[in-house]
């Protein structure tokens, strides 16, 4: 019995905290009603990502925290399934690409159209937060994919892949974070910022913070198919949101495993 | 019928850079506009034969032209007429009042029919023409012939079309007749059309040299609104632009104080040109737009010396016409907000960082995209191309391909057993699918011969790695990220 007390009480605190992040949002969203589809909830996918999302999906005007564990977990490959649902209004896609190893085939391969890609190749950590800037600000941007922590000098001046090491990387840091988040509120576009894992405990302004760990993968010889095929799996757990929908997931609704299909890539619930 | 309006200056000094401002500024009202100093000394000439319409008849066209002009503070005569150089003759010589003197008098419309239309209509003119009156001058005559026609007691055209063609011909050779058929129409006179793409440069030279950073940027905003000006009117929009400072000589280390100068150098010598240019990624004639593209790149720049000219050009290209939307708020997309940021971004972090992906049906996973600049210095093309470039991907790419690959394929070992080593871990490997076998690049002297293969580790991560063919060392190529 006191432990459904203190789960509704839990509940309620949460509601009324949706509440006020919420109403916030909302004011903030409604000040400036220019934008017609700043509000449009764009989803992530992945329907099965989308459901432990608070509205379904990511919501434009914010920005969305994807923590990766290790190099290859996937978390990237996320991202940019999120991006090309979101750039699918004829908007722009940028991609700030500091070190030069971003491989756009990859990017187009998961249904980013090439003629709405731009990439750029900041030059040191005061450009590159720059240039974010500048692209979550601008409205004709519908998303920014970016690896703020990532941050490394490698131009290609002749328009192929040289490299260059020059050095910068640093975090991102707290007040350039929320100059961040000011700016795609702005431009009522998605800002998806892929992060290490290291920095799950540190305060963020993102709405959503997710943390993708990869799962051994499992051999799948389903019938119908001549040949196995290998499917990517991970686990997507939702670290925080902000602001709440109509439904807060419960604590148990928090993680959600999520399987890439080898090709054509496809993702769905585990 | 063609109708020719001539706008003839009053001062008799007065140069061509002036006669190109007018045709300029005369260039809203018809597309052909003449200037031939030579031919048509001080004067600029308009063909108005199809914008009469256009603009509620002759009469209203000729008084807006005027009175625009006269706006402006020129001092002029003007005439209209049936051939460029009965304008002329009309402009420079016509009667005070009824012609226009400083083009604000009314002209009847009746009065402006010259007949001088058909090139088969007889001579003489009719009576009631309005070149009758006109001294011989009028017709743009060799100085000797008109002394022998006003030794002979011919003072006026009326006097010269009395006297029979023949005649005129063999006692004062072909050139009068020439002469008097190109003003009255008998023989065409081409309007010496002016070149409507003027080069779009402005100037400003201070008084004193400065140093000062408010007094530059102050003068360069002016100097962008005048180029913008000049841009709107000639409904063209900057690719471009151009800044050339003249600086004095160089200063001695980083001191940006006045510089000491060799001596015995003038001052002529101790200048030095300095330069740079900034690319649009759409052609644009929005002042506001352009200073801050020059400003942001201002900010960066050490300026060898005080500053003491500055001159701006702009490479242009037509405006794309804009549609006002009535409706629209304002802050609806509109595509000079991605050119906008695009022309940012390349302007402070140069154009070859900020880039479209281009995809190249190469099957050497390096080469299988390349980077172009979207702001190109060089190139014609403006804007995202239409066409939808290898889109979706043909061939070669359906194979998975990493988001993250390797600048400089990373050396693993000469041969991947269950484990491997990355960034000081052991990663063990629980799976690897392949090879996917890529021979390629033989015409390019360099033939690459890979076995790439995707492998998972124990985590559960993924990475592209290859071995080296025939029996070379194993790279890592690729992290599935």
């Amino acid at each position: 019995m006191g432990g459904t007390c203190q789960h509704l009480q839990i509940e309620a605190l949460r509601a009324q905290l949706a509440h006020w992040e919420g109403a916030a949002a909302w004011q903030k969203t409604f000040a400036d009603p220019s934008l017609p589809d700043r509000t449009a909830v764009v989803s992530s996918g992945c329907p099965a990502l989308d459901r432990i999302l608070p509205e379904n999906g990511f919501r434009r005007g914010t920005l969305v925290e994807l923590l990766s564990g290790f190099p290859g977990s996937g978390a990237a490959t996320l991202a940019f399934r999120a991006a090309a649902c979101t750039c699918r209004d004829g908007r722009a896609a940028v991609v700030l690409d500091p070190r030069g190893e971003f491989y756009p085939p990859a990017a187009i391969a998961q249904g980013i159209e090439p003629a709405r890609l731009i990439v750029i190749h900041p030059d040191n950590q005061a450009d590159h937060t720059w240039a974010l800037d500048q692209a979550l600000r601008c409205p004709a941007v519908a998303v920014a994919v970016a690896w703020p922590d990532r941050t490394r000098h490698a131009p290609r001046d002749d328009g192929s892949r040289h490299a260059e090491h020059g050095g910068y990387g640093s975090k991102l840091d707290g007040r350039t974070f929320r100059r961040l988040q000011l700016a795609v509120e702005q431009g009522g576009g998605l800002g998806l910022l892929i992060r290490p894992a290291t920095v799950r405990n540190e305060p963020s302004w993102a709405d959503v913070r997710l943390l993708v760990e990869p799962l051994p993968c499992v051999q799948m010889a389903p019938r119908g198919y001549p040949v196995p095929f290998i499917t990517r799996r991970m686990r997507v757990v939702l670290l925080r949101c902000r602001g709440g929908g109509h439904r807060v997931p419960m604590v148990g609704e928090q993680a959600v495993e999520v399987e890439i299909d080898d090709e054509p890539l496809r993702l769905h619930q585990a | 019928m063609n109708r020719f309006v001539c706008i003839k200056l009053d001062d008799s000094a007065v140069s061509v850079e002036t006669l190109q401002t007018v045709a300029a500024r005369c260039q809203q009202f018809t597309p052909l506009v003449g200037i031939d100093p030579d031919v048509f000394p001080q004067s600029v000439l308009l063909d108005i034969t199809r914008v009469v319409d256009l603009f509620g008849g002759e009469a209203a066209l000729f008084q807006r032209i005027a009175g625009e002009l006269r706006a402006e503070g020129w001092q002029f005569r003007a005439a209209v007429a049936g051939t460029p150089g009965a304008a002329w003759a009309l402009a420079g010589y016509g009667k005070s009042g009824k012609w226009g003197v400083d083009g604000h008098a009314a002209i009847p419309s009746q009065a402006t029919g010259l007949n001088a239309v058909a090139p088969c209509s007889s001579l003489p003119a009719p009576r009631s023409s309005p070149l009758n009156p006109l001294p011989l001058s009028a017709l743009r005559l060799p100085e000797p012939i008109i002394a022998l026609l006003h030794s002979l007691g011919v003072w006026r055209i009326e006097q010269l079309a009395a006297l029979p063609r023949r005649e005129l011909s063999s006692r004062f050779g072909p050139e009068l007749l020439d002469c008097l058929d190109r003003v009255t129409g008998r023989l065409p006179e081409p309007l010496p059309a002016w070149d409507p793409l003027p080069s779009f440069e402005v100037h400003w030279s201070a008084e004193f040299p400065t140093t000062r950073r408010e007094t530059i940027e102050a003068a360069l905003e002016h100097l962008v609104r005048r180029l913008a000006v000049m841009l709107t009117r000639a409904s063209r929009g900057a690719m471009r632009l151009e800044c050339r400072l003249t600086c004095q000589g160089k200063g001695k280390g980083d001191s940006p104080h006045l510089p000491e100068r060799p001596e015995g150098c003038c001052a002529q010598m101790g200048t030095v040109p300095f330069s740079f240019s900034l690319g649009l990624f759409r052609p644009t004639a929005w002042a506001k737009h352009l200073f801050d593209l020059l400003q942001v790149r201002f900010e960066s720049l050490q300026l060898p010396g005080a500053v003491e000219a500055i001159r701006l050009a702009a490479t242009t290209a037509p405006l794309e016409l804009r549609q006002q939307e009535m409706f629209a708020g304002k802050g609806r997309v509109q595509p000079y907000h991605l050119a906008g940021l695009i022309d940012r971004l390349s302007n402070r972090l140069g154009q070859t960082r900020v880039v479209r992906v281009r995809l190249i049906p190469d099957a050497q996973p390096e080469l299988a995209c390349h980077y172009s600049p979207l702001v190109e210095t060089t190139a014609r093309s403006t804007g995202f191309s239409r066409k939808r470039n290898g889109f979706p991907p043909k061939g070669g790419t359906t194979n998975i391909r990493p988001l993250r690959l390797l600048i400089e394929p990373l050396r693993l070992s000469s041969e991947l057993g269950e484990q491997f080593s990355l960034a000081g871990r052991q990663q063990r490997i629980v799976r690897r699918i392949g090879p996917e076998r890529i021979e390629t690049g033989w015409w390019r002297g360099h033939i690459v011969a890979r076995d790439y293969y995707r492998i998972e580790t124990a985590t559960g991560c993924w990475y592209w790695v290859f071995r080296r063919l025939p029996d070379g060392p194993w790279f890592l190529h690729g992290i599935f990220d």
